[in-house]
């Protein structure tokens, strides 16, 4: 009995949270970005990936994290954050921290690749082509809500709600991963791009400004506010389901827009000479 | 033509984007980017402007989402029409939305985007035939509400839900807006786009009504509670023939609500 109950927490224990946006988000996120690589970019990243584009790849980091070759990565999804938004390290996270903010590694990840590909001659093309993958998906889970692991709010990452007169709850993270989109518009792909590539160049330049962790300190901000909108085991029913949805989606459809710009501007500082470079700290 | 006509375009959502009442938010978005297709780049630019540079598509659907939230909207969801006798809200709100629009400079910058948003939808729904009745004739908006048929997959639903959403989603069921649009738009002449615009909001009402009523004498009325067996079915041809119907009427709505884009912000 012992020995069952040890395994049920081993496996809870390595089970993470919350991974990612969903497929067809991390997509178009891609495709949001591809539309705005440079054409140098685009044929060395194309060249690298055999002739695919990046979005076919958005979601190809969450396909393969459980396998022995990609184990390394699956803890580079998540970034934890103090209550004030502050980036926190997570391998210098305190021990007594739940296994959450220990596993929320993803600008660690993130850092390992892009240092790969700024010194890519010495790499394999597979090698390369991993690392595109993962900073194209990665770039996607840092503009994902339910990716900012706040130290203090680890108990709200728990929440669950329940619609009308389903027996079963649904996850309140989970939700930020897909059903805060798809519940309001049914895009596809090309009409996510048709949505949400169509902001100014000054705009652009003002989004795409500073690092990384710059880009992520300001999402911090913007996506703290959303454990205010729930409760625990808040029964929503069909009257008060849509104008609590509608609290959300725009700003979570809005920064699948903001990610496919922002991974523009770090894959054409990558891969374009001429392009301004972009550091991850 | 001139016989008394009732337009009941109901906008009662039940949850998460499929509508119990109007099209659903596919053929709306369907229905925006075809007009957008066939803005004028001035008024294109124009009317993006006034909607924080989104595209008009963003909002087709709008009027079903925040109805809740809006007492304006919400209480003009049951839409009737007489002719000669206005007994509804439907007509003459979106008669005065499109008057507004015309001079749109001149709202204010909440009542502009409403504006908008209710035409990008409501002029949509004008043009479901699920939504135009006769009340003379056969009261036959009780069908919608009233009565249950078999749809071609086995399913029972009511006739309404059929004409809202599922006939298209039957036979284009991986259809994004953008494939319908370009499915349903492409080859017209400037001869059709000059016919199916020429006149107003009153006299594409009642092409609406003529190119549908049809609907109503197809399938058998069986009230809701009637054994599966004993129900109307509906079968493979009658799906493609309704089909064209429903294709006709996005395609009209969309050059139609392009017609009223154009004129209005396009000066």
């Amino acid at each position: 009995m012992k020995k069952i109950l040890l395994s049920i927490i081993a496996v809870l224990a390595l089970t993470p949270a919350v991974k990612a946006w969903n497929g067809a988000l991390h997509t178009a996120v891609a495709a949001i970005a591809d539309a705005n690589l440079t054409a140098e970019a685009r044929k060395s990243i194309e060249a690298a990936l055999d002739n695919h584009s990046i979005a076919y790849y958005a979601y190809w980091m969450e396909e393969v994290s459980d396998t022995e070759q990609y184990r390394h990565t699956e803890n580079w999804h998540n970034v934890a954050l103090t209550p004030k938004g502050k980036i926190i390290a997570a391998k210098k996270a305190d021990k007594s921290d739940a296994g959450v903010v220990r596993r929320a590694d993803a600008l660690e990840g993130l850092s390992l690749a892009v240092a790969a590909l700024q010194n890519r001659a010495s790499l394999s093309k597979q090698e390369v082509a991993d690392n595109i993958r993962f900073v194209v998906h990665i770039m996607g889970d840092l503009h994902c809500p339910s990716h900012y692991v706040f130290t203090d709010l680890l108990e709200e990452r728990k929440i669950k709600y329940r619609y009308d007169k389903e027996s079963k709850t649904r996850s309140y993270m989970k939700f930020w991963e897909g059903d805060v989109v798809h519940h309001t518009f049914g895009w596809k792909v090309n009409e996510f791009v048709h949505q949400l590539n169509r902001l100014s160049p000054e705009k652009v330049a003002e989004l795409t400004k500073g690092s990384v962790c710059d880009w992520v300190t300001a999402n911090a901000k913007v996506y703290r506010p959303i454990y205010s909108y729930i409760e625990p085991n808040q029964h929503l029913t069909a009257k008060t389901y849509r104008p609590w949805l509608n609290k959300s989606f725009e700003m979570a459809t809005d920064q699948i827009g903001v990610a496919g710009y922002r991974l523009a501007a770090l894959l054409n500082g990558l891969f374009d000479e001429s392009a301004p470079k972009k550091s991850v700290k | 033509m001139k016989s008394r006509v009732i337009i009941l375009s109901a906008l009662l959502s039940l949850f998460i984007g499929g509508n119990a009442w109007g099209w659903g938010r596919d053929v709306h978005a369907t229905i925006t980017y075809i007009a957008e297709r066939h803005l004028t780049p001035e008024a294109k630019a124009n009317i993006e402007a006034c909607i924080d540079g989104r595209s008009i598509v963003y909002y087709a659907s709008w009027m079903d989402n925040f109805r809740e939230e809006s007492k304006q909207w919400r209480h003009s969801a049951y839409y009737y029409v007489e002719t000669g006798k206005p007994a509804g809200t439907a007509y003459p709100e979106l008669s005065t939305t499109i008057k507004k629009l015309g001079n749109y400079k001149a709202l204010s910058e909440k009542e502009l985007k409403e504006r908008i948003y209710h035409l990008a939808h409501a002029l949509g729904d004008f043009h479901c035939p699920g939504h135009t009745y006769s009340q003379n004739e056969d009261r036959s908006w009780k069908l919608n509400s009233h009565y249950d048929v078999v749809f071609v997959d086995g399913k029972v639903m009511s006739y309404h839900k059929i004409w809202d959403t599922n006939l298209m989603r039957y036979l284009h069921p991986s259809f994004g807006y953008m494939d319908f649009a370009h499915s349903l738009d492409c080859n017209i002449s400037q001869e059709y786009i000059d016919r199916v615009t020429a006149g107003g909001l009153y006299e594409w009402l009642c092409d609406t009504y003529q190119c549908s009523k049809y609907i109503y004498d197809v399938m058998k009325k069986m009230p809701k509670g009637t054994p599966k067996e004993e129900l109307s079915r509906m079968t493979l041809d009658q799906v493609q023939e309704f089909n064209t119907l429903a294709d006709e009427q996005i395609l009209k709505a969309g050059l139609r609500m392009a017609k009223v884009i154009n004129e209005a912000f396009g000066k």
